[in-house]
C-alpha cells in the first residue's frame, strides 16, 4: 500500500505540480517562531512561481501546525504526506515533534529537513531521508571544547542539567578536550531543584580552570549565584541555551561579568544572510528564519537538480547542489537559472554552509564566542 | 572530613528552611486533618509577594518576608474557603486531590500575573565567609536566622497564647474544643493562615537564596512533604526534626550517590519513614 | 420548676433512624439525676442531644426557661450546660494546666485564680499541672475532665459514664466529688452503667429502653423496687 502510494506519487510529481510541505509550530513552546518561518517559506515559493516555477512546473506549498506537540505533529505529517502528497517536509522546530514524524517520513520516502537538535534523530534509521539545518548538540560540545583548549587551562568541570541533550553535549566536549590533555570532569544534575550547593561544592572542589554551565537559565541562575558566593576565580563558559538574557537578568551584572558563551551562529555577513536581510527587511535575523531560508532553498534546488519531485530524488541530490567546485549560490532564483543552464552549483546558506554528513548532520557549523560585559553579551 | 563538615553545615541551613513550610503543612494537617498540597503554589505566591515588595516597592528583605507571610496566608485562607472547604464532607482524600488541582490553578495565576521569567530579589551578592575551610554564605546565615525566628515565633504563639492553646485543643479533639467554647472553623482558618503564611516565608527565603520562578514551590514540595511525613504528620516539632533530617540527608547523600539522584532522597525518606515509623519520628496520633 | 426540661425528643445521627423516640426528662436545680438503661438504649445520645452535638428532630429542649434546641455545642456551654463526654474528654497533648485553661475558654477573666480554685478542689491535678494529660490514669483523667467543666461555673453538668473503666474505689471517689459539686449549687445529669452505684448517689433516675422512657422516679424507690432491679438493672439475686 505504501509502495503503491509512493510510486503513484512519483508519477504524479513528474507530470503535475511540485509539492512540498512544512510542519511548524503556531502554538506551544515554538509558537513564537512558527509564523515567521511559514511566511518566509511562502515568500520564496511565490518568487519561484513568479519566475516560472521549476522546469515549468508550479510549486505548491502546504503547511501544518504541529502545536509543538508530538500527537498533533503525527496527524500533521500524515496529512502532508497522504493528502498533500509532498516530497519533502521542512520546519520541525522541536525534537519532540521530529522524533515521531521522522520514521513516517522515511517509510514513505519523504525527505525531512529539520531544525530539531537532538542527536538521536540523525542516529535513528532513516535511509538518508533526514537532513538537519541546525547544529547538533555534539558539535556544540565540541565547539565549547575547542574554546576551552584555546584558553589553555589544565582542567574543566561541567555542570549539565539532565535532559536528552546532556549526554551528547558531554561526549562532544569530553572527546574534544581529553585527547589534548585537558582534564574533563562533569556532573549531571536534576535541574528541577532549588538547591545546588552540593553540585557546586563538588565542582569547585576539583578546582577547575574552566567551569562549564550546561543547563537551562532557571537552574543555571541558582548555580551561578552559588559559584559567585563561593568565590570561584576561574573562567566560566555556558551554552547558548544557558547564557540567555533571562540568565543575565537573573544573576545580575555583578555576577555575570566576564562569563563566556560559545553558541551556534548564523552565517552573519554571508551573501545568503545579506540576501535574507533584504528579503525580510530586518537586520537582526533569528536562527530559525535563517534555517527556514536554507531549508526551502535546498529542497527546491535539489528538485531542480533531480528534475524530479520525489523524496528519493531530493535525498539523492541534496549533496550535489553543494558541489565545492560548483558556482557559489546564495538564493534559489540564481540557483535555478544555473541548474537550467546545466551548471554545477554550490549553495551556501544564511545559517550554515549547508554541507551534510552521511547521517544528515551539518559537516561544519559556525559558532560565535561572546563575553558578558556590564550585563550584556558582547563579542569576545 | 572537611567535605563532610561542609555538607553538615549546608544540610542544617537547608533543613531549617525546609522545616518552615513543613511546619506549615503540619499545622494545617493537625487542625484540619487534611493534606493541603497547594502549599507548593503558596510558596511561589510568597516568593512573588516578596519580589513585589522588595523589587517593585523597594522594601528591605525583612519587610518582604512579612508581606509574603501575610499574602500567602490570606491567599491560603481564601483558596481553602473557595476550593477545599466545600469538599471537606467528602473526606480527606477528596480534599487532598482537590488541593493538587488548586495548586495548579494558583501556580498558573502566578504565571499569568508575573510570567515565566526567572527573577532575582534585590539583595547584594556577597561572597561566602570561610572559617577553617568551611564556606558559609552571609545570605544563607540570614535566611537560617529568619527561619529560626519564624519557627520560634510560631512555637511561642502556639505555646503561650490563648489562641495558640485553643488551636492545639482543636487539633487534639475538635468536638471537645467545640464544647469548651472554641469555634473549630475559626481555628481552622487561623491554622491555614499561619501554615500558608509559613509557606510564604519559605518562598522568600528560597528566593533570596536562589531565584524566583513560578515552579519554585514545586521544586521543593517533595522535600517539604518528606520532612512532614518523616517527622510525623501534624507534629510541629516533628516537622522541624524532619526538615533537618531531610536537609542533611540530601546533602550527605551526595557523598555516596550521584547528585542527579539527590531528588530521590525525599522519596526514599518517605518510604523509609512509612516502613519504620508509620506515624513519623515524633508523631503521636 | 425544673432547670432543664426535655420533652418529646426524637433524635438520631444523620442518615440513620431515630435513636431517641419521644423521650422526656426534667432536672431540677441542685439535683443529681441518673439516666440508666441497657446498652443501646440511647442514654449517651440523649446527653449529646442536650449538649448540641446531635440536633433533635422533634421535641422541645429548654434550659432555665429558654430553648437550647439547635444551638451549637459552644453556645449550649455558654448557657451553663456543660457536657463531659465519656471518652476523649481531655486534650491529651496539652498539659493539665492548659486543659483547665481551655476548660475556662468561654470566660477568661481571672483565669489564674480559677485554675487555683479547681486545683484546690481536685488536689491530684494541682500536683501534676505541668504534665501532659495523656500521662494521667483513667481516674485522674475523669477528674481532670470534671475540673475542666467546673472552670466555666456550670449550672448543670452532663456526665457520660464517668466511672467507665475505673476501679470501684476510684468510682466511689468520683461520686463523692460529684456530690460535692452538687453541694455548690450545680445540677448533675449522669449516664451510668453501674446502676446500683448511681442510684445510691442520685436523687432521681430515668430508665431508658430502646430509645423510650421506661420508668422514672426517686432513686431510693427504684433501688427498693424488686421488679426494676430484676428487669432493668440486671440484678439476679
Amino acid at each position: 500500500m505504501t509502495l503503491a502510494a509512493s510510486s503513484g506519487r512519483a508519477r504524479a510529481a513528474m507530470a503535475g505540480s511540485i509539492r512540498i510541505g512544512a510542519l511548524l509550530p503556531l502554538t506551544g513552546a515554538g509558537g513564537p517562531f512558527g509564523p515567521s518561518m511559514a511566511a518566509l517559506h511562502k515568500q520564496i515559493v511565490d518568487q519561484v512561481n513568479a519566475a516560472g516555477g521549476i522546469e515549468g512546473q508550479r510549486v505548491e506549498y502546504s503547511f501544518e501546525d504541529d502545536q509543538t506537540n508530538p500527537d498533533a505533529a503525527v496527524l500533521g505529517v500524515r496529512k502532508l504526506i497522504d493528502v498533500n502528497k509532498v516530497c519533502a517536509v521542512m520546519g520541525l522546530w522541536s525534537s519532540g515533534v521530529a522524533a515521531p514524524t521522522l520514521p513516517i517520513c522515511a517509510e514513505n520516502k519523504v525527505v525531512m529537513v529539520a531544525i530539531a537538535a537532538s542527536d538521536s534523530l540523525a542516529l535513528q534509521k532513516h535511509d538518508g531521508y533526514f537532513f538537519r539545518s541546525n547544529v547538533d548538540v555534539g558539535q556544540q560540545g565540541e565547539a565549547i571544547g575547542n574554546w576551552a583548549l584555546k584558553q589553555g587551562g589544565k582542567s574543566l568541570f561541567g555542570l549539565l542539567a539532565q535532559n536528552p541533550f546532556s549526554e551528547p553535549m558531554r561526549l562532544g566536549l569530553v572527546n574534544t578536550i581529553q585527547p589534548k590533555g585537558m582534564k574533563a570532569e562533569t556532573i549531571v544534575y536534576d535541574g528541577r531543584r532549588t538547591d545546588f550547593r552540593a553540585e557546586v561544592g563538588q565542582a569547585l572542589q576539583a578546582k577547575p580552570d574552566i567551569l562549564f554551565l550546561g543547563g537551562y537559565p532557571q537552574d543555571s541562575i541558582i548555580i551561578m549565584k552559588e559559584v559567585f558566593r563561593a568565590g570561584y576565580g576561574g573562567k566560566i563558559v555556558g551554552t547558548g541555551t544557558c547564557v540567555t538574557q533571562q540568565f543575565l537578568d537573573g544573576v545580575g551584572k555583578q555576577v555575570s561579568e566576564g562569563i563566556y558563551t560559545v553558541r551556534p551562529s548564523s552565517a552573519v555577513g554571508s551573501p545568503a544572510y545579506k540576501n535574507l536581510q533584504k528579503l525580510t527587511g530586518k537586520t537582526d535575523l533569528d536562527t530559525n528564519v535563517c534555517q527556514s531560508y536554507d531549508q526551502i532553498n535546498l529542497v527546491l534546488l535539489a528538485i531542480a537538480q533531480a528534475k524530479q519531485a520525489t523524496g528519493t530524488a531530493v535525498r539523492d541530490n541534496m549533496r550535489k547542489i553543494g558541489d565545492p567546485n560548483g558556482e557559489k549560490v546564495d538564493n534559489v532564483l540564481d540557483g535555478l537559472k544555473l541548474i537550467a543552464a546545466g551548471k554545477s552549483i554550490n549553495y551556501e546558506g544564511a545559517a550554515s554552509p549547508c554541507k551534510f554528513t552521511p547521517t544528515g548532520n551539518l559537516v561544519s557549523a559556525i559558532f560565535e564566542t561572546l563575553r558578558v560585559a556590564d550585563g550584556k553579551l558582547t563579542p569576545g | 572530613m572537611l567535605q563532610v563538615f561542609q555538607l553538615l553545615v549546608n544540610g542544617v541551613m537547608a533543613g531549617a528552611i525546609l522545616a518552615v513550610p513543613a511546619i506549615g503543612f503540619n499545622i494545617v494537617f493537625a487542625v484540619l486533618q487534611i493534606s493541603n498540597f497547594s502549599i507548593a503554589a503558596l510558596i511561589a505566591v510568597g516568593a512573588y509577594a516578596g519580589y513585589t515588595a522588595n523589587v517593585l516597592l523597594g522594601l528591605p528583605p525583612l519587610l518582604a518576608i512579612l508581606a509574603a507571610f501575610l499574602i500567602s496566608g490570606a491567599a491560603g485562607v481564601a483558596s481553602d474557603r473557595l476550593a477545599l472547604r466545600p469538599l471537606r464532607g467528602y473526606g480527606a482524600i477528596a480534599v487532598a486531590i482537590a488541593s493538587l488541582a488548586l495548586n495548579m490553578v494558583l501556580e498558573n495565576i502566578v504565571r499569568f500575573i508575573f510570567g515565566n521569567d526567572v527573577r532575582s530579589l534585590d539583595v547584594p551578592m556577597m561572597r561566602d565567609w570561610i572559617f577553617e575551610g568551611i564556606h558559609v554564605g552571609p545570605q544563607a546565615v540570614f535566611n537560617f536566622l529568619v527561619a529560626i525566628a519564624a519557627m520560634v515565633a510560631l512555637f511561642s504563639l502556639l505555646s503561650f497564647t490563648t489562641v495558640g492553646r485553643a488551636m492545639r485543643a482543636v487539633a487534639d479533639n475538635p468536638t471537645l474544643a467545640n464544647i469548651k467554647g472554641i469555634d473549630p472553623e475559626k481555628m481552622a482558618r487561623l491554622a491555614v493562615f499561619l501554615g500558608m503564611g509559613m509557606a510564604g516565608i519559605a518562598g522568600v527565603l528560597l528566593a533570596l537564596d536562589t531565584a524566583v520562578d513560578p515552579t519554585i514551590g514545586m521544586r521543593v514540595v517533595l522535600s517539604v512533604f518528606a520532612a512532614a511525613v518523616l517527622g510525623g504528620l501534624g507534629s510541629i516539632p516533628g516537622a522541624v526534626v524532619g526538615g533537618l533530617l531531610i536537609g542533611l540527608a540530601e546533602q550527605l547523600s551526595t557523598l555516596v550517590v550521584p547528585v542527579a539522584y539527590s531528588s530521590a532522597i525525599g522519596f526514599a525518606a518517605i518510604i523509609l519513614a512509612l516502613l519504620l515509623f508509620p506515624r513519623g519520628i515524633l508523631g503521636d496520633r | 420548676m425544673s432547670l432543664l426540661r426535655a420533652a418529646g425528643i426524637s433524635a438520631g445521627y444523620s442518615g440513620r433512624d431515630d435513636i431517641l423516640k419521644d423521650v422526656g426528662i426534667e432536672v431540677g436545680a441542685c439535683e443529681i439525676v441518673a439516666i440508666l438503661g441497657p446498652n443501646g438504649a440511647g442514654k449517651s445520645t440523649l446527653l449529646k442531644t442536650i449538649a448540641g452535638l446531635v440536633t433533635p428532630r422533634s421535641g422541645t429542649l429548654d434550659f432555665d426557661g429558654r430553648s437550647i434546641a439547635g444551638l451549637t455545642p459552644r453556645d449550649v456551654s455558654r448557657r451553663g450546660v456543660v457536657f463531659v463526654p465519656q471518652e476523649a474528654n481531655v486534650f491529651p497533648s496539652l498539659t493539665i494546666q492548659e486543659n483547665l485553661e481551655i476548660g475556662g475558654y468561654l470566660d477568661r477573666k481571672e483565669m489564674k485564680a480559677r485554675v487555683a480554685e479547681v486545683c484546690e478542689r481536685i488536689p491530684v491535678l494541682s500536683e501534676r499541672r505541668r504534665a501532659k494529660a495523656r500521662t494521667l490514669s483513667g481516674g485522674e483523667r475523669q477528674l481532670l475532665a470534671m475540673g475542666m467543666a467546673l472552670m466555666v461555673g456550670p449550672r448543670i453538668l452532663l456526665l457520660d459514664e464517668p466511672t467507665a473503666g475505673l476501679s470501684p474505689l476510684a468510682a466511689e471517689t468520683l461520686f463523692r466529688m460529684i456530690k460535692l459539686i452538687r453541694d455548690t449549687g450545680v445540677a448533675v445529669t449522669i449516664v451510668e452503667q453501674n446502676a446500683i452505684l448511681a442510684l445510691n448517689n442520685a436523687d432521681r433516675a430515668y430508665i431508658l429502653v430502646d430509645g423510650r422512657n421506661a420508668r422514672s422516679g426517686p432513686a431510693r424507690d427504684m433501688l427498693e423496687d424488686r421488679e426494676i432491679r430484676r428487669v432493668f438493672l440486671g440484678d439476679v439475686d
